[in-house]
């Protein structure tokens, strides 16, 4: 266990050192839904109309900008070796990188969200399960740009290739996540779409590691 | 040297190919307790390919690599326990100190925080631990990425041009640890291509050039 939590802790470390690889992608996040109203129309009610598809598809391409970065490094320095190398199981390993990535670029996007609702005209009362919703969307998001950036990390440009792979992996938890935000904004409650978001989640945890091991293994051994 | 000890690494007709180039074929070589075996070589003949298959990190080749008799993709658990392998990037997070990249090391080896702060005083750089390793210059991030092996509890050693970028203490430095290993009953796979007459010990040499020309005439 101690071999995890020390892992834990210099990863932790790394991501506070690295802050603008979360920064980067609340700003884009941010941006291009500040650009929304200027693009599109500053009325209220067609913004309230677009708001969750847009919270949603912006969300889903910052996500996807993080998500190069979440190997990249540890394979540059060779420290991607020495994980190889543990006489342990990697999953642990894996679940560490991916969560300390969803509470750098994920939760602090989800945290936005109300600002950004509001921004769009989205009901007061939808915020709390946009927030809910992105918070579990985006933790699958990280799960799944985990096997592009897995598969792409030998490569020396994997940023296209990694949205290529990715996004079509991400379509469903557009359609749930979109969709849960659209309910709660027309009145109604999405438990459901939370709940099957939270079982995305649930799936991707177990599955995920599994292929990005894999990934790594192939990307070392190249 | 303890001839009669039961080989702790044995490589049987080794070939590795990149792609369609065949880098080398045919390599045998046994290697026992207190043992250090130098790999020669031109650039490009294969040196850090063999000891990626050694490492278990390349694991596209013909032929066996046995770990005290087993193979290692069937012991792979217990040799990798015993492994430690420096490759040509030092592995040390850039942004992290000396102090804290060490931690990690030490907490994977079991040992305290106290042999890592001998480790670094031993190789001269405890003053520079808290600064992060990209204020260091390369040869002070290779000390501390060779901090590792005065903590070490591994018995095989494999090293990738160990003293790339250290100046003439440090490599007497490392090779006096090196020494001490080898005579505690550890082994040592390393290239190098700084004076290895320079290395103050016995050891074996394999040259993949040999092999590399046998093959070209052949």
């Amino acid at each position: 266990m101690s071999t995890l939590t020390a892992t834990l802790q210099r990863e932790w470390q790394l991501a506070w050192r690295n802050l603008s690889d979360a920064i980067n992608p609340l700003v884009f996040f941010l941006m291009v839904i500040a650009l929304v109203p200027l693009g599109v129309s500053a009325e209220s009610s067609r913004l309230a109309a677009l708001a969750p598809g847009m919270l949603w598809v912006a969300a889903l391409l910052a996500s996807l900008l993080s998500a190069d970065m979440l190997f990249r490094r540890d394979y540059d320095d060779g420290m991607l070796e020495q994980y190889l190398l543990l006489p342990m199981h990697l999953y642990g390993m894996v679940w560490i990188k991916v969560l300390i990535h969803w509470l750098f670029t994920g939760l602090p996007l989800a945290l936005l969200s109300p600002l950004l609702g509001g921004m769009l005209s989205l009901p007061v009362a939808a915020m709390p399960i946009t927030m809910l919703a992105l918070a579990l969307g985006t933790l699958c998001l990280s799960l799944l740009g985990a096997i592009g950036a897995s598969l792409t990390v030998s490569l020396r440009r994997g940023g296209l290739l990694v949205a290529v792979i990715v996004l079509p992996l991400y379509i469903p938890v557009l359609i749930f996540g979109a969709s849960a935000t659209a309910q709660t904004a027309a009145g109604t409650t999405a438990w459901g779409q939370l709940a099957i978001l939270a079982a995305f989640d649930l799936m991707a945890l177990v599955l995920t590691p599994l292929v990005v091991i894999t990934g790594l293994r192939i990307a070392v051994e190249g | 040297m303890q001839k009669n000890s039961s080989p702790i690494v044995e490589l049987k007709k080794l070939s590795v190919s990149v792609g369609q180039h065949k880098l080398f074929s045919g390599v045998d070589f046994t290697l026992h307790a207190g043992e250090l075996l130098l790999i020669t070589g031109e650039n490009g003949s294969g040196k850090t390919s063999l000891l990626r298959v050694l490492a278990g990190l390349n694991t596209q080749y013909d032929g066996e690599v046995r770990w005290r008799g087993e193979n290692i993709r069937s012991s792979w658990h217990d040799y990798a326990q015993q492994l430690l392998y420096l490759g040509h990037q030092p592995a040390l997070k850039s942004q992290l100190s000396a102090y804290e990249n060490l931690a990690w090391y030490a907490s994977m080896a079991g040992v305290s925080m106290q042999q890592v702060q001998g480790a670094l005083e031993m190789l001269g750089i405890a003053h520079k631990a808290h600064l992060p390793c990209y204020r260091l210059s390369a040869g002070q991030q290779r000390r501390v990425a060779l901090a590792r092996l005065f903590f070490s509890s591994q018995s095989l050693w494999i090293l990738d041009e160990p003293f790339t970028a250290l100046d003439t203490h440090g490599f007497v430095l490392i090779a006096e640890r090196l020494q001490q290993h080898c005579a505690q009953g550890g082994s040592i796979v390393l290239t190098t291509h700084h004076g290895s007459e320079n290395l103050g010990m016995a050891y074996n040499s394999l040259s993949l050039d040999a092999l590399h020309h046998r093959e070209n005439a052949a």
